[in-house]
């Protein structure tokens, strides 16, 4: 299978879909892991900017 | 581990070891899925979105059941950190559940021909998504956040009760609805070449998921916590680490 | 004791129903949402009568589901409001019971008018005749379980809007949507219907405890 890169890619018309969904999973994903983290340094600078 | 801001100490040494071995297993069984494992016969080379599909799929449900075991611990024994976790696995949960939907959908266009169809699967997790939302929503809507996490434990535990009774009536509803034109079938009958890497998915996904959880854990409890003295001294200590 | 039990019960069920009579727009208000509902149907699609008849079990299912839902937001929040909900849960008394008559009583007050709705709506949505009887009993038991999930709803959201309290209890009642339009429907096609209100009863009977207990929980939130 790994032989042939294009036909992984295009995988006989359906590739679009395929790779679509992964695009999909890796957006949430990343998603999930950028809110948290704003979150956290945006206390953090809360916290610095009252003196605490 | 139970009070807050030990599970902050700890959880700041774990995170990045936790963040690479679930990154590993995970591109592990993905690269496993779609770059190594067999052709199928009937679907072609599409069914490989089985490998995020099923996983995110597995995760919405199994993430239900946890926030309804923290719930009954949270309304038995009022332990704080249980609320916590409510919250924090709920927006994954609704994201695994979304993840789920969308590739499912997209997996139809090119086996059925449809961008949908309301059939017995994509159904139940279409109402398990709206019972996520519904949990969000009321934690979100009450200003009292300890409060908040309570009304959301009585919700998981309604929910955990009733998804079984949707899961049976949403089967029953849909073989007395489907269209007698085409029968649609559910997952490729598996070879164990196919099956494996799916198991290492799964595995990933959960990895994943307890990297997640912990983020979303650390967040909610510095944004509790936040007027207390151990926050500013993490923060103190972070900016001497970072220089 | 048990005569004090069955004593506080009927005095907080009698106690509701009278000031449930005092205002008929509580008995009124959810048959004429029922029936507005009802004629949205035809209004919006097609005034057709085959096309009606098929339609007809899911649309009063959906209007009732929707009117014992809104009919129930204030199941809690008056009492709440000018501290007679204090009263109740500092006596002594169990607070199930007070959960469990005050539901009872609700279900008394809107459940009639939604049957005598659907009643209505059977006619000016050519269900046949047959299946009459299969969907006012698969109405009690439904609204019934509606009139649970929203005491419950309501107790969530205390003092919020009503749309916050739909979204919480309506996934929760698409199985009851299921097996009630499954009743009507079945009985339309000349088919045994009783299984899906024997599931029904089931779910009553484990609801009517499962669900008091955890609306008393819900309650129990706005007192901390």
């Amino acid at each position: 299978m790994i032989n042939n890169l294009s036909a992984i890619i295009y995988m006989d018309g359906n590739g679009l879909y395929v790779w679509v969904c992964l695009l999909v999973l890796i957006l949430i994903l990343g998603i999930n892991i950028y809110l948290p983290s704003r979150r956290l340094k945006k206390i953090y600078k809360e916290n610095k900017t009252n003196g605490l | 581990m139970g009070s807050p801001p030990l599970f902050f100490q700890w959880s700041s040494k774990a995170l990045p070891w936790l963040a690479i071995i679930s990154i590993i297993v995970f591109s592990i069984g993905m690269v496993w899925g779609i770059f190594y494992s067999p052709t199928d016969y009937k679907q072609g080379d599409v069914y490989r979105i089985i490998y995020i599909h099923v996983p995110s799929a597995i995760l919405g449900q199994s993430i239900l059941m946890f926030m309804a075991i923290c719930g009954f611990i949270t309304v038995v024994w009022r332990v704080k950190i249980s609320g916590m976790l409510i919250k924090s696995a709920a927006s994954i949960g609704a994201s695994f559940t979304l993840i789920a939907l969308i590739t499912g959908s997209i997996w139809g266009k090119p086996t059925w021909g449809t961008w949908w169809v309301w059939d017995a699967r994509l159904t139940s997790t279409l109402i398990l998504f709206f019972i996520y939302t519904a949990i969000i929503g009321l934690h979100s809507s009450l200003d009292d956040k300890t409060k908040a996490d309570r009304a959301i434990s009585i919700l998981s535990l309604v929910g955990i009760a009733i998804i079984p009774i949707i899961k049976k009536s949403v089967d029953w509803w849909y073989t007395l609805h489907q269209p007698s034109t085409f029968t649609l079938s559910s997952a490729p009958s598996m070879a164990p070449d196919m099956y494996q890497p799916l198991l290492v998915c799964v595995l990933g996904f959960y990895l994943i998921f307890a990297f997640l959880l912990t983020m979303n854990l650390r967040a909610e409890i510095v944004f509790r916590e936040k007027n207390k003295t151990w926050v500013s001294k993490q923060y103190l200590n972070r900016q001497k680490n970072d220089k | 004791m048990k005569s004090d039990i069955y004593n506080w019960f009927f005095l907080i069920l009698k106690r509701d129903l009278l000031i449930a009579f005092r205002r008929s727009s509580t008995y009124i208000t959810p048959l004429i949402f029922f029936l507005i509902v009802v004629s949205f149907f035809p209004l919006a699609l097609s005034p057709d009568q085959d096309f009606l008849r098929s339609l007809a079990p899911g649309v009063i299912w959906i209007a009732a589901l929707l009117s014992s839902l809104l009919a129930v937001e204030t199941i809690f929040s008056e009492d709440f409001k000018d501290g007679t909900l204090d009263e109740f849960f500092v006596t002594n008394e169990p607070s199930f019971v007070l959960v469990f008559a005050k539901v009872l009583c609700h279900w008394l007050i809107t459940g009639l008018p939604i049957l005598l709705a659907s009643a209505i709506s059977s006619i000016i949505l050519y269900l046949p005749a047959s299946s009459f009887l299969p969907m006012i009993c698969s109405l009690i038991l439904g609204t019934f379980f509606m009139s649970l999930l929203g005491a419950m709803g309501a107790a969530l959201s205390l003092g919020r809007s009503a749309i916050l309290s739909s979204i919480i209890v309506l996934p929760f009642s698409i199985p009851t949507l299921l097996m009630g339009t499954a009743v009507v429907s079945s009985a339309i096609n000349n088919q045994d219907y009783s299984g899906f209100l024997l599931i029904m009863g089931a779910m009553l009977a484990i609801g009517i405890p499962g669900l008091c207990l955890l609306t008393v929980e819900a309650i129990l939130l706005n007192y901390e």
